[in-house]
């Protein structure tokens, strides 16, 4: 994560509603965010070099869905946080009987504090960023 | 209804009750303890927690099985 800089979050999601409120949640805790409208646009923005350091990833998405997406760049980016969130917690877990150290997932529909609490957990370890 | 009809509904739901309790949360958020908006949106928000709570067995009762 780079110093003196607030993390970057990409936000992940088709639902363009969906990702505002989570971008006006993000930015309202002090975090930066970016977001991509689908998978394919997620993995160029993540491949493109950006400093991300979380990315919140929409499991139900046409075209690449977040698991897949997050498989794509693995490779490139082994110790990328990733929080995905999702309104079907079974499809992740039949697809992803465990998840990796730095993933966790949040159903839909969540509360503002809860997404914060998961935000703050991949990045700091801790329910709120104050509590480091 | 077909079960994947009735998970795409499902879906489409629980994502229509984020989007309320979110942006009712942020509206909260904005507002000064004597404004009078804030307790309507208080209501809104309680209103769509219990939606979400019984969200569950919404799913369960659809066969989701939700774990």
């Amino acid at each position: 994560m780079a110093k003196s800089q607030p993390p970057l979050v990409l936000v992940v999601d088709d639902e363009p509603r969906i990702r505002e409120m989570e971008r006006r949640i993000l930015e309202k805790r002090g975090y930066r965010v970016l977001e991509a409208p689908g998978g394919a646009e997620g993995v160029a923005m993540l491949k493109d070099g950006k400093a991300i350091d979380l990315l919140i990833a929409d499991l139900d998405m046409p075209e690449i869905p977040g698991e897949e997406m997050v498989r794509q760049i693995r490779t490139a980016r082994p110790d990328l946080k990733v929080l995905y969130v999702t309104a079907h917690i079974d499809r992740l877990l039949d697809v992803r009987a465990t998840l990796w150290e730095g993933e966790a997932f949040l159903d839909k529909p969540f509360t503002t504090r809860g997404l914060e609490e998961a935000v703050s957990l991949l990045l700091y370890g801790s329910l709120s960023p104050d509590s480091r | 209804m077909t079960e994947s009809n009735t998970v795409d509904v499902i879906h489409r739901l629980k994502n229509h009750i984020a989007i309320i309790v979110g942006f009712t949360e942020l509206l909260i958020a904005d507002c000064a303890d004597d404004d009078p908006k804030r307790a309507d949106l208080l209501e809104v928000q309680k209103a769509a927690h219990e939606a979400m709570a019984v969200m569950p067995e919404v799913a369960r009762r659809a066969g989701m099985g939700e774990r």
